[in-house]
């Protein structure tokens, strides 16, 4: 099969690629003699959301929120506990093996850390044929033909393919795991991190190189990351997680310029912007406390123990995760009982005019 | 006279490939109760200056090669290990990056905390319990005479490296150094260490070294910044200048690489290329391999140009000798801070 990069057509732009339902993942801990199950790590509790074809859906939340199993239960590279993922129709959580095969080819992943994704003892070369030759994509020359080709597209050099991954710096290694993910030509990537061990003045590269690529080849990303600042720019919605929930999901700018849930709001304010004027003119949201451990989530809302406008049914009713304008969800008690207004959280628990 | 003053700075490292130049021959000061920033990628020499205050460098294979630091004037580098042991802890304090690893697993927090203050100032042991428990609630650790009994171990992230600020703000010392305080940690439990560090500086007038690569918490915390590259100082100024005016070609392509959070720019202009191997440092400039305003005199060692107000930069476009040799970039020009968008080198120089 003749390997092509050509653009893949976008007729269908905007139809739901990737369709997450009730996704839940624990982890089970296994304790004493005989590792009897004493509890579970609840890393994913429950999250819905759609991903549009051609859109970049943006997965962000701190340590521990569950977004980085999010994206590996999506591609199966974990099985899941519970739920659903619907990708172009097809349940890829009930796929027997050869099918999951085969779908691999569609959905992809580019790794955070650049240094341990990628095996040592191999070339680069070794490393992009690798896939083409489990999917039957290219052999022999095909497959020297398209190693080049996919060189070429993420910016290095033809004499780079008979080189180890130890003698790129950290930004050329993830232009290499780039290439690895596109070597099947996927539609569907899950982004995990992909800058966030590159120093900032690769970081841009790299971004740049996922936004050129998305246009060239009509791809559709899922982008988790916990740097807000990368996120708003790559992304065309936001979603952000909270200890294995989503609590809110939204269109970039509605997101960043209203934001309903007060962790939203908390997050946001918590970003640095490198500015002073704009830094001095700033009031920040400290929130007490630290992210809840997954193992024993808060109970009702997992963010009224450090919430500053949680009440009582805060602490014993779960919220539902509710459209409030059309594409903008979020899951909070307050805002509910305010007609979907968000609390000012600088100036104390009123709404925002 | 500042209250810490380094001098031509240069610190090596003896590698198999040959002598590495960490930090080579830097210079600043830093005044009480200021926070001086020191921005830059990893590998340009920002901890390495760090640790070679401090008289922390693993030696061999590193070496601390020329230069002084003077703290009130007096030559740390002068100082025997005994000396250097009461100086560390008491009057220069560092917060390392990592709380998980730079705490001592097998010892409780109090036993850690204390230690200094048993040392330095000479506390009994119910004294410096005492004191460690005051550090303890000066940081909100909720419940600080149990938490003091508790292992590193039994504390988050976010209360480790509160744990750290505690320990190294014990015995008051003049200067604090933290080394990339925050980038363990997630932004919410960020806000509310660097919110502790400005609460704890107004408290006790210390000078902080704030060492870090994220140049948002740089135009948050501090007044005066410095930016390395190769293992030399190649911008400094105050928060504002460097981020309003910057001069050096690297810190206009810094500040225009980066993703704001108050702003969507259609595409990013990175950096190209990649930051320097120390082993195989350019005869001139670090940069010049990556600048876009590259001139030939850019291989030859480049002086400081004084822009006024303690405004200086190490770039050639400043420098009468360069004035035939500019050229105009077409493409991957930096894109300077909003008041100096049209810039051209011509127009900069002027």
């Amino acid at each position: 099969m003749a390997a092509q990069l050509s653009p893949r057509p976008l007729a269908t732009a905007g139809d739901t690629l990737v369709s997450v339902r009730g996704l839940v993942k624990y982890f089970p801990i296994n304790a004493g003699v005989f590792s009897r199950h004493v509890g579970d790590v609840k890393a994913v509790d429950g999250i819905d959301f759609d991903i549009k074809r051609g859109e970049t859906l943006g997965l962000v939340g701190e340590s521990g929120s569950g977004k980085t199993t999010a994206g590996r239960v999506i591609l199966r590279l974990t099985p899941a506990t519970a739920g659903e993922v619907d990708f172009e129709g097809i349940n890829v959580l009930e796929l027997n093996r050869r099918d999951l095969r085969s779908l691999r080819k569609e959905m992809q992943i580019i790794f955070q850390d650049p240094y341990a994704s990628l095996n040592p003892r191999m070339t680069v070369g070794d490393i992009i044929r690798e896939p083409l030759g489990i999917h039957g994509i290219a052999r022999g020359k095909a497959a020297e033909v398209r190693t080049q080709e996919l060189l070429a597209l993420v910016g290095l050099q033809p004499y780079h393919v008979n080189r180890y991954p130890h003698e790129f710096s950290g930004g050329q290694r993830q232009r290499i795991g780039i290439a690895r993910a596109l070597a099947v030509n996927p539609k569907f990537i899950v982004c995990d991190e992909p800058v966030s061990a590159l120093d900032v003045s690769i970081q841009a590269q790299v971004i740049n190189l996922l936004a050129d690529l998305q246009k060239q080849l009509g791809l559709t990303y899922l982008f988790i990351a916990h740097d807000l600042s990368v996120v708003r720019h790559i992304s065309n919605r936001v979603a952000v997680m909270y200890v294995g929930k989503l609590v809110e999901l939204a269109d970039r700018d509605q997101l960043y310029f209203n934001p309903l849930h007060p962790y939203t709001q908390a997050l946001l304010s918590a970003i640095p912007i490198p500015d002073p004027s704009v830094e001095a003119r700033r009031k920040r949201i400290i929130l007490t406390g630290d992210v809840p451990s997954p193992v024993n989530p808060p109970s009702g809302c997992r963010f009224h123990t450090r919430c500053p406008v949680a009440f009582d049914r805060c602490k014993v009713e779960i919220p539902a995760f509710t459209e409030y304008e059309p594409g903008h969800r979020a899951a909070c008690h307050w805002v509910e009982e305010h007609g979907g207004k968000a609390p000012d959280l600088i100036r104390g628990p009123v709404v925002v005019a | 006279m500042s209250l810490l003053e380094v001098k031509g700075l240069k610190t090596t490292f003896t590698t198999d490939d040959g002598v590495v130049s960490a930090v080579n021959g830097l210079s600043y000061a830093v005044e009480a109760g200021s926070t001086l920033g020191i921005v830059g990628e990893s590998g340009s020499g920002k901890s390495v200056n760090a640790l070679s205050i401090m008289r922390l460098i693993p030696q061999p294979p590193g070496k601390i090669e020329a230069g002084q630091v003077l703290l009130r004037g007096e030559d740390l580098l002068k100082k025997s290990e005994s000396e250097m042991r009461k100086i560390r802890g008491r009057d220069i304090a560092m917060i390392f990056q990592d709380p998980m690893t730079s705490l001592n697993p097998v010892l409780t927090v109090g036993d850690q905390i204390s230690e200094a203050t048993r040392l330095h100032l000479g506390y009994s042991k119910k004294e410096s319990m005492e004191k460690a428990v005051e550090m303890l609630k000066l940081v909100r650790i909720p419940a600080p005479d149990k938490r003091i009994n508790d292992y590193p171990h039994q504390f988050s992230g976010g209360m480790r490296q509160r744990v750290m600020i505690a320990m190294a703000l014990s015995c008051d010392p003049a200067v604090l150094i933290a080394d990339e305080p925050t980038t363990a940690l997630d932004v919410t439990v960020q806000a509310q260490i660097l919110d502790l560090m400005n609460e704890m500086q107004q408290r006790l007038g210390s000078a902080i070294i704030m060492i870090t690569h994220d140049l948002g918490v740089v135009a948050e915390t501090c007044k005066n910044v410095l930016v390395m590259y190769g293992g030399n100082m190649v911008e400094y100024g105050t928060a504002d200048q460097i981020f309003n005016n910057p001069k050096m070609p690297y810190t206009m392509g810094l500040l225009a690489s980066l993703p704001r959070l108050d702003q969507v720019g259609d595409r990013l202009v990175p950096i190209v290329g990649q930051p320097p191997n120390l082993l195989r440092m350019p005869p001139g400039c670090a940069f010049a391999p990556r600048c876009t305003y590259k001139m030939p005199i850019c291989d030859t060692p480049v002086p400081l140009y004084d822009f006024g107000g303690g405004h200086v930069c190490r770039c050639y476009l400043y420098d009468e000798r360069a004035d035939g040799q500019k050229t105009t970039p077409v493409e991957n020009a930096p894109r300077i801070a909003d008041d100096a968008v049209a810039k051209t080198p011509q127009e900069l120089s002027a």
